[in-house]
């Protein structure tokens, strides 16, 4: 057996004798931002307020900002509770104390050590202290510019009335409820006023809308000023704002928060084995997890991006807080919207306890690590969500470009047929059923009385220029030089040419040679559903036509329209059944695809699902000149479709391949020639926008 | 020639040697002169024995050929199926005192057109199994015709196809790929596309 080298002995406990540097280095470690050490006395107040059981709505307090001159603007912190000389000795003075905040409570308290609030006071300020007043008793007790506490001269523990200590306090002039005054005044109730003079950086005048957003914001401050009534005071001004913080605006689609409950058991792999952690027990119920979405991201040069965090939640108050970032959130930028909070009851089991003093961070123990996982796992689901979400959109924006492109083509395909002799454009089948019949050009007449529109009445678009002709006989009874007027009924229906002169170019000759001026004159309906009459006179010699304003757009105008109708696949209403939606096609459809009930209504479908639509669409974006060149080749084959029908209906004997062939070449040189002058900018400008063109086209 | 043989059959006949038994395009009004000149007693105008009738007597068995899926007819123009063609040829021979000997085996144009049903996606996606997947496209395919297609050309197809179906059931050892045929068929007609058969016999 060794030999014992010291004899034994019984060693007498003394106090640590601890050097005041010690504080330094600690504090030094603090680090304090304003907000922190702002949301420190915050919640001393609070547990001011809890330790005589006030509910939370009945816990006022005053943060007070003035700005000073000679490095003394001050901060103030007040709270209408007050301390003792008692609670000043035994915790205030007392460094490090883990049940500093409880004084002998059982309950649970914002404040740990105790040390936050106390280190704030000593590190960035001048000078600071507190002034306290209960049960007819004034303490100021505080910092010195040598960062040594003690009680200030003659304010140990002097007996005061409130009047006076109201004065001394320097809070006379503040204006708090008349109730909570009168309390103080009978001596029901004291109050704390903490005071920093000199703030770090911000010495003489206060950055105030800087540190309030941060307040908002910061996880040891937001529950406290979502609880309790927290008032902002600024210099004199007696008008006081309410701290509360403000939810961002949710995302789009998101508004509803997103709740997980957290499993009761986790399961959490240390590298070797899968060990099962419970989250719940008998004594603590299961948690879960409140994810919720802000509009405006959280990312780099937010004012509120330290909100892209999850706060857990303890009995009381946030006891650990963690950027997405720092808990290994992978998707991003879609988790950049992303904030929550979770409350796990069971990490406040005594037995494996994962709250820290200073609650910024969980004890990192298996419970505290496999929650902390699951939590990433859930954030990144959400974030799933959102990309989702934003794919869809994306879809369906892309969907309406898509649609404005075939719109857009749409019209030039009109004005395109309209422009081609021997119209290609019989639609429907040939058996005799077909709405629509050919588009001929009347051969010109002579007008009655000398003075005639060309029809008696007229639909014309709305917001468009629609051309309406009338014709004037020459040189008898209307000669060349003579002054033809235009007037319309209905304001509603505008013509900008009030006065048509017969000129020389205008003449035609009609087969039975006597000679006709003909005016194209622009007409422009301003509402739909407006009706009039255009009159047209020369003398005793009058016409008239009646004129509708439509809306071309509509699904019955559209019907009517005496060319073939292009539609997208999935994107456009199908207009024969407009409670269905869209037709479905896929990858086996046609490319260019006809129901049997189209035929008849002139209706040809774009499949956006056949392979190479697919593949554009899913390479170069719905905006994308792939994708218009794809749509236009479309229509390209509508056109072919139409003038081989037409070929052989109309010239069946000579319906062979050569002349196929012959009419193609033609056809299409056509196609491309008009192509190139009515829509340049669709093929070539990445940037081209179908309704600014459009404009222009028309 | 042909005494015992019905109008239409020496309708069909005579259009089948103007052809030159192939799928010419005939005029009707050659047609009109060709079959008066063939068949004077015939087909001349009633109450006129020197001239053609251009009216029922032969307008209306052209129509009812179409129908039948043995010619085809485009502004008064009329051609030959190969079903016609086929069928054309058996009068031919029976006007020429032939002995027609039924066979087991299908005609030509009945194995052109298995064939051409062989061959298409939709046929093969169905032996597949895949029924879901056959859409109007295949249906219109298998007829070979398009929702653009008249009327009475598309009953003449459904006719066409019913009679090879009938054919091919007639067969006593028609393999599997041929007994598909037959359920496709039923599943095309029948089933899967029945209102679009219904949509062109009720126009």
């Amino acid at each position: 057996m060794p030999k014992q080298l010291t004899p034994k002995m019984k060693i007498v406990e003394t106090p640590n004798v601890i050097d005041d540097h010690f504080l330094d280095i600690i504090g030094n470690d603090f680090q304090f931002d304003h907000e922190k050490g702002l949301a420190e006395w915050l919640k001393n107040s609070v547990d001011a307020y809890r330790r005589i059981d006030i509910p939370d709505n009945d816990q006022n307090i005053i943060i007070k900002f003035i700005d000073g001159e000679n490095n003394k603007s001050v901060f103030e912190c007040i709270d209408f509770v007050g301390m003792n000389k008692n609670d000043i000795e035994s915790a205030f003075k007392r460094w490090g104390d883990p049940d500093a905040a409880k004084r002998g409570k059982n309950k649970r308290f914002y404040g740990g050590h105790g040390n936050g609030g106390k280190f704030y006071m000593r590190q960035m300020f001048n000078h600071s202290a507190f002034i306290t007043y209960k049960g007819g008793y004034l303490n100021i007790f505080g910092f010195n510019e040598n960062r040594k506490y003690g009680f200030a001269e003659g304010f140990n523990n002097k007996k005061t009335n409130s009047d006076e200590a109201i004065k001394i306090a320097g809070i006379e002039n503040l204006n708090f409820p008349l109730s909570i005054k009168k309390s103080i005044l009978d001596g029901k109730t004291g109050f704390t006023v903490i005071r920093g003079i000199g703030p770090k950086g911000m010495r003489n005048k206060i950055k105030v809308d800087k540190i309030v957003e941060k307040i908002k914001i910061h996880p040891q401050s937001r529950r406290i000023l979502s609880h309790a009534n927290v008032l902002l005071a600024i210099n004199s001004n007696r008008e006081y704002a309410v701290l509360k913080p403000e939810d961002p605006k949710p995302l789009s689609g998101f508004e509803i928060p997103k709740i997980f409950e957290i499993p009761k058991v986790l399961s959490l792999f240390d590298g070797k084995e899968e060990i099962l952690v419970e989250m719940a027990s008998k004594k603590y119920e299961s948690g879960k997890l409140i994810l919720k979405t802000s509009e405006e991201s959280f990312g780099k040069g937010s004012k509120i991006a330290d909100l892209n965090r999850i706060d857990i939640l303890g009995e009381i108050g946030v006891v650990g807080s963690y950027q997405l970032y720092k808990l290994g959130v992978t998707k991003f930028p879609q988790a950049s919207f992303i904030y929550g909070d979770c409350k796990c009851p069971i990490l406040e089991d005594p037995e494996m306890d994962s709250v820290k003093n200073d609650r910024t961070e969980l004890v990192e123990n298996d419970r505290s690590k496999a929650l902390l996982i699951w939590i990433r796992n859930c954030v990144n689901e959400y974030a799933d969500e959102i990309t989702e979400k934003e794919r869809s959109d994306q879809e369906e924006h892309g969907k309406k470009i898509s649609a404005a492109f075939n719109e857009y083509l749409n019209h030039w395909k009109d004005q395109f047929m309209s422009k081609l002799s021997g119209s290609l454009y019989v639609t429907g089948d040939d058996n005799g059923h077909n709405g629509d019949k050919p588009f001929h050009r009347n051969v010109l007449a002579i007008p009655k009385n000398g003075l005639e529109f060309s029809y008696p009445v007229a639909e014309i678009g709305i917001n468009r220029e629609e051309k309406i002709t009338l014709k004037a006989l020459v040189p008898n009874p209307i000669p060349v030089g003579g002054i033809i007027k235009i007037k319309s009924t209905n304001s509603f229906i505008e013509t900008t040419k009030n006065e048509l002169a017969v000129k020389i170019d205008m003449l035609r000759v009609v087969p039975s040679g006597e000679t006709v001026a003909v005016f194209n004159i622009p007409v422009i309906g301003h509402r739909i559903g407006e009706k009039g009459e255009l009159l047209a006179s020369f003398g005793k010699h009058k016409s008239q036509i009646s004129i509708s304003v439509i809306d071309i757009s509509s699904e019955e105008n559209k019907k009517k329209s005496k060319y073939p109708r292009i539609l997208l696949s999935g994107i456009d209403l199908d207009p024969l059944n407009l409670e269905s939606g869209s037709i479905i096609l896929t990858e086996r459809d046609p490319v260019v695809y006809q129901r049997y009930q189209d035929v008849s209504e002139g209706i040809y479908w774009i499949n956006t699902k056949s392979s190479l639509a697919s593949a554009i669409i899913d390479n170069y974006g719905d905006h994308s000149i792939h994708w218009r060149n794809f749509l236009f080749q479309r229509y390209v084959d509508i056109f072919v479709k139409q003038m081989i029908y037409k070929l052989q209906k109309d010239d069946f004997e000579n319906f062979r391949a050569e002349r196929v062939d012959s009419e193609l070449d033609s056809l299409i040189t056509k196609i491309h020639s008009s192509a190139l002058n009515d829509l340049g900018k669709f093929f070539f400008e990445e940037e081209f926008e179908p309704m600014g063109a459009e404009n222009e086209n028309q | 020639m042909g005494t015992n043989f019905s109008r239409p059959e020496k309708l069909l006949a005579t259009v089948f040697e103007m052809a030159n038994g192939t799928k010419m395009d005939l005029k009707f009004e050659d047609i009109v002169v060709g079959v008066f000149k063939k068949f004077p007693d015939d087909f001349h105008l009633r109450g006129y024995k020197k001239y053609p009738d251009s009216g029922d007597l032969v307008h209306k068995p052209l129509y009812t050929f179409r129908k039948k899926g043995l010619m085809e007819v485009n502004h008064k123009v009329f051609s030959f199926t190969d079903r016609g063609l086929a069928y054309a040829e058996q009068i031919i021979n029976l006007m020429a005192g032939k002995i027609i000997i039924t066979s087991d085996r299908l005609t030509r144009s009945m194995q052109k057109e298995i064939t051409r049903i062989q061959g298409t996606d939709g046929f093969n996606i169905f032996i597949k199994g895949d029924r879901y997947k056959i859409n109007d496209t295949d249906f219109f395919n298998y007829l070979g015709v398009t929702p653009r297609t008249p009327k009475n050309d598309f009953m003449g197809r459904i006719h066409t196809m019913q009679e090879i179906v009938k054919e091919i059931k007639n067969q006593k050892n028609n393999d599997a790929l041929r007994k598909k045929i037959i359920e496709y068929h039923d599943f095309l007609i029948s089933e899967k596309f029945k209102n679009i058969v219904d949509h062109f016999k009720s126009n």
